[in-house]
Formats: C-alpha cells, sequence, structure tokens
C-alpha cells in the first residue's frame, strides 16, 4: 500500500523541484525589486514633503495613488516605506533567530541546570501572545522601533531555543561529535562548530517564516499607533493615519495595505519554498 | 492513568505556570524606568497621592513582600482602580472579557468552518483545482495584516449594506452577535490558514489508512465513512493546533477590536498603555495570560477525552 502511494509520488516530486526554485525566485525577485525601487524613491523624491494646496486628491496621473491629508504623495510614501519596513521585517526576523539558537544550543550542550532554565523560561513566555508581550514592552520602555525589536526577541526566541535544542540531543550523541570530543576539542567548538552548522537548515526555515510574522506585527504595532511615529513613512501608520478617511479617501489605505501583501507575500514565497525543500 | 487523576495531574501542572504570569505581570511594572509608585498613580499624579499610593501599595517593602501583597490582591479580585478612579479594575477587565470572548469564541467556529470545509475539498483530489486554491491561501492569507482586512470589510461590506454595525458592543445578544461577525470572520481568514495546510495532510493521511480502506470494504455508507472514520480521526492532531492558535487569536484581538471599534480586552488595553494607565494593562495582561494557560489545559483534557492514547504521554 505505501510502496504504491511512494511510486504514484515519484514523478510529483520532480515537478515539485521545478516549482520549488521558481518559487524561491519570484519571492527573492519581489523583495529585492521593491527594496531597489525603495531606495531609488528615497534618494530621488521627499516621502514627507507637504503641499497644502493638494491634499486628499484621488488617483490621477500626477499622483497615481494619490495625496494624504497633508497633501503628501501616497505612491511615494509607500514606496519609500519599503527600506524601513523590509530590512526591519529581516532584522527582526534574525534577531529572535540568534539569541533562540544560541540559548538552543546552551539548553541541549550546557547541562541540566541551563536546559531547564532556558525552556522553563520559554514556557513562560509561551502564555503570552505576541501583541501583547510587544504592548507591555511598549509599556515598559515607550512605543517605537526600539520597544519592537526588544519585545520581538523576548518572544520569538522560544521556537528557536526549542528547534535546537531537539537537533543538538541528536547531533551531540553522533559518532563525528563524540569523535570530535575524543580528538580533545572543547565544548564550545564541539557545540558551535560541528553541532550547530547541522541545526541551521531547519533554522533558515523557521526564519523566512518569521519574516512575514515580523513584516506584519511591525505593521500591526504601528497601526495601533505604538510603532513608528509620524511623518516617518511607514505602511501601518499610514494606514492608521488613513482610517480617519476610510469612507471619503479609501486610496490611502488600500495601496499601503496592498505594498504589506506583496511584501509578505514575497517572503511567504521564500518560506514556503524552503519549507518543501527542507521536507525532501 | 485514569481520566481523573489525568485531569488532576494537569490542573496541579497549570498552577506554576499561572504563577509564573502573575509573576511577569508584576515585574513588568517594576521593569518601567522610575519609581514605580509614580507609574502606578499616573503621570499627573501629585506628590501626596504617589507617597499614598506607595504606602498603600506597600511600595517600601521588599520586592518579595511586593509580589506576595500583589497575588493576595489579585486572589481576592482586587486589582485596583483605574487611572480616573472612576471604575475598578476587574469591571473594567470583566466588561472586556466579555466582549473579547464572545469574538474569540465565535471566531474560533468561523476558522474550524473554514479550514475543514477548504481541506475536505483539498484532500479529496490532490493535485486537483480545489488542492491548489487550498495551497495557494494557506501560503497567501498569511501574508494578509488583519487590520488591514478589517478596514476593506468595512469599506466593501459594512458601510454599503448596513448590515454590520461598525463600533460599539450593544445590549442584545442577537445584535452582539451581529457585532462580532465581520471581526470574527477577519480573525479566522488570519487564522484559517495554518489550521488548512494540517488538516490537509491529516485527511489524506486518515483517507489513504487501512481502516478507512477495510471499512469501505465492508460497506460503510459514504456519509458516515467521511464522518465518524476520516474525520474524527483526522481532526485529532490538529486539537493541540487549536489551542495555539486561540493563543494567536485571543493576540489577533488586540488589533481587530482597534480596527473595528470593539471595546474588548485588546481595545482597552491598547488604550491604557497611550493612557499609562498602570493598573488596566497589569489586570489584562494576567487575565490574557491566564486565560491562555487554561484554554491550552482544556484543549489537552479534550484530547485525552477523544484519544486516550494521549494521556500515555
Amino acid at each position: 500500500m505505501t510502496g504504491a502511494i511512494a511510486m504514484l509520488r515519484l514523478p510529483r516530486k520532480k515537478r515539485a523541484v521545478r516549482h520549488r526554485s521558481s518559487k524561491l525566485w519570484t519571492g527573492t525577485s519581489i523583495l529585492a525589486a521593491m527594496l531597489v525601487v525603495g531606495v531609488i524613491v528615497n534618494l530621488t523624491a521627499d516621502p514627507i514633503a507637504q503641499d497644502l494646496t493638494q491634499r486628499l486628491i484621488p488617483p490621477s496621473l500626477a499622483h497615481p495613488f494619490g495625496t494624504d491629508e497633508l497633501g503628501r504623495s501616497v505612491l511615494i510614501r509607500a514606496l519609500a516605506a519599503t527600506t524601513l519596513d523590509v530590512p526591519l521585517a529581516i532584522g527582526a526576523a534574525l534577531l529572535p533567530a540568534i539569541l533562540g539558537t544560541l540559548l538552543g544550543l546552551l539548553a541541549g550542550y550546557g547541562g541540566r541546570i541551563a536546559d531547564t532554565v532556558v525552556m522553563r523560561l520559554g514556557d513562560m513566555l509561551q502564555a503570552f501572545p505576541s501583541y501583547v508581550l510587544m504592548i507591555v514592552v511598549v509599556f515598559i520602555i515607550g512605543p517605537g522601533i526600539n520597544a519592537f525589536l526588544i519585545a520581538i526577541a523576548t518572544i520569538n526566541w522560544v521556537a528557536y531555543a526549542r528547534l535546537v535544542r531537539s537537533q543538538v540531543l541528536v547531533i551531540r550523541e553522533m559518532d563525528y561529535v563524540h569523535a570530535a570530543r575524543i580528538g580533545g576539542l572543547g565544548g564550545a567548538r564541539v557545540a558551535l562548530r560541528h553541532v550547530l552548522p547541522n541545526a541551521l537548515p531547519q533554522v533558515i526555515v523557521y526564519l523566512a517564516a518569521d519574516a512575514v510574522l515580523a513584516l506584519i506585527l511591525l505593521s500591526g504595532l504601528s497601526f495601533l499607533g505604538l510603532g513608528v511615529a509620524s511623518p516617518t513613512p511607514e505602511w501601518g501608520l499610514m494606514i492608521n493615519q488613513g482610517r480617519l478617511f476610510v469612507q471619503s479617501a479609501w486610496w490611502l489605505t488600500v495601496f499601503p495595505g496592498l505594498m504589506i501583501v506583496i511584501a509578505a507575500a514575497g517572503f511567504s514565497l521564500i518560506s514556503d519554498a524552503l519549507d518543501d525543500w527542507s521536507r525532501v | 492513568m485514569t481520566q481523573l487523576k489525568f485531569i488532576a495531574l494537569r490542573l496541579v501542572q497549570a498552577v506554576p505556570s499561572i504563577l509564573a504570569v502573575s509573576v511577569v505581570s508584576f515585574l513588568m511594572l517594576r521593569l518601567v524606568p522610575g519609581d514605580p509608585a509614580r507609574v502606578l498613580a499616573g503621570p499627573r499624579a501629585s506628590d501626596a497621592t504617589i507617597a499614598q499610593v506607595r504606602a498603600s501599595m506597600g511600595l517600601d517593602q521588599p520586592l518579595v513582600t511586593q509580589y506576595l501583597l500583589y497575588l493576595g490582591r489579585a486572589i481576592n479580585g482586587d486589582f485596583g482602580v483605574n487611572l480616573t478612579g472612576s471604575s475598578p479594575v476587574l469591571e473594567i477587565v470583566g466588561n472586556g472579557a466579555v466582549v473579547t470572548g464572545t469574538l474569540a469564541i465565535v471566531a474560533l467556529i468561523f476558522t474550524v468552518i473554514i479550514s475543514l470545509t477548504l481541506a475536505l475539498l483539498a484532500a479529496r483530489r490532490p493535485e486537483g483545482i480545489a488542492d491548489h486554491i487550498a495551497r495557494v491561501y494557506s501560503v497567501g492569507g498569511l501574508a494578509l495584516p488583519s487590520f488591514w482586512v478589517a478596514l476593506m470589510l468595512i469599506v466593501l461590506v459594512a458601510l454599503p449594506t448596513g448590515w454590520f454595525p461598525v463600533g460599539g458592543w450593544p445590549t442584545d445578544f442577537g445584535a452582539r452577535l451581529n457585532a462580532v461577525f465581520l471581526p470574527a470572520l477577519t480573525l479566522a481568514l488570519s487564522l484559517s490558514p495554518i489550521l488548512v495546510r494540517s488538516l490537509r495532510s491529516s485527511l489524506l493521511e486518515v483517507f489513504g489508512s487501512d481502516y478507512v480502506l477495510s471499512a469501505r470494504s465492508i460497506g460503510v455508507g459514504k456519509r458516515r465513512l467521511l464522518w465518524s472514520y476520516v474525520v474524527r480521526n483526522a481532526l485529532l492532531p490538529s486539537i493541540p493546533l487549536v489551542a495555539v492558535i486561540v493563543g494567536f487569536l485571543l493576540g489577533g484581538t488586540v488589533v481587530v477590536e482597534s480596527a473595528y471599534n470593539l471595546p474588548g480586552l485588546g481595545q482597552i488595553l491598547v488604550g491604557a498603555v497611550s493612557n499609562r494607565d498602570a493598573n488596566v494593562v497589569q489586570g489584562i495582561v494576567l487575565t490574557l495570560g491566564t486565560m491562555i494557560i487554561l484554554v491550552y489545559l482544556l484543549a489537552d483534557v479534550l484530547l485525552s477525552l477523544v484519544d486516550p492514547r494521549a494521556r500515555q504521554s
């Protein structure tokens, strides 16, 4: 029975490989193109320049995405925001990944006390939804990008620590690790040079998925008025400011929202491709 | 292990987690730079009020004593009053919890209906059209920010049709369900992509299993086969995931309630952070954290009821 299913699946896998690399390509190209356009817009136009004679103009040839309540071009602001949102999402995914990987190595390789402390701390933090913990951090240190980064590092390391720890527990008993130990290498060196590289592929898969979440969380926090401060162009903040005019000036909320969707879809495609690849 | 023993054990295991949540909500205020009495009394409090808060809350005592005092008050349902002193935090949190609870339950029902329908259609013919749609949905759905979807639904559905109120909390139960319809749908759209994928793969696994084959060979009817054999078994591995989703859901309410102007815990929390209303923030964090631990507990117990194997681990 299982043999028959496996035979049926064989040709499909080949197709999946091509599919997979095209997804990776599309995702990367979308984000790269957005970033390039964003950088060019930031260099050539001023996203915070106001023109109070040109307020709330619907999309036209002169202003393809319309203008906001201060006469700023929504197109320029939406494109310029890419250089803030996308790198921040990547950074916000990387920060907890690094922290969690190191803590996972410590838990898996550093003895029982370290293991218990790290894993219990993780359990405790997991009881809070990420938005709630994020808002707690905002309450403690005040709104802004720093609060966002600290919050996301505090919350998201747990998944990586669990992942790396469980892999370390397996890899630790492999012959090549024993050999390295017998060869006289110290614990830290074995952990970083022999155990870590083998745990990394899974970490990278998580990383891409977390970039999607980080982008949504960042724009969500700004939407709540607790993230990036005005007048910096940021998609969530633009949507927050546009919601007052949601009936009369739809372009203020629709276009920044679409930018989030496109960027998040780019990250999603990459994460999906990496996920397929790790399963084969 | 008997069922009762298992439930008792899980209950006992939940106690340290709830204590941990209380420690976090307690330490939260102590981590704010500056004098905790000033934080609690609010940004515009006079020196006399601050001194009074310090004395009444025992803020001049050691940290451990302060925590025990806090825990004692919390157990008695005393979370203090809000900044303006107009209402007790317990009452504010209680009112908000009704809104958020209703929203979360309706959203969970929507999430399960959407996910199960899509997963069933997808698993019926792998690599078929429905399967591709489900796949695009499970990847693309995560890319939709719920606050934006909320605004789009307000503009495209709520305002033109006038069927749904935008904001506020009616007193009538039917009107309440109406008020949470779109917010719950928004939450379900952002949560079901996670569930669709896992349901699809567990459905496929069950479809291909020997017991379904033998049930079919002894002539079990199509409908009965689907609901009592396939769906029931395929749902099992998703129950722990549902608990995780409820965690996401309670977090998601923060944003969705703000977008729809629903006076739930999330909206109150955001408002309290902006006003620096420390008692309210503390009360809500403690409530939400405890609620999530209880949901995890409930999921464990439910899973053990439908699948006795879960009791073994």
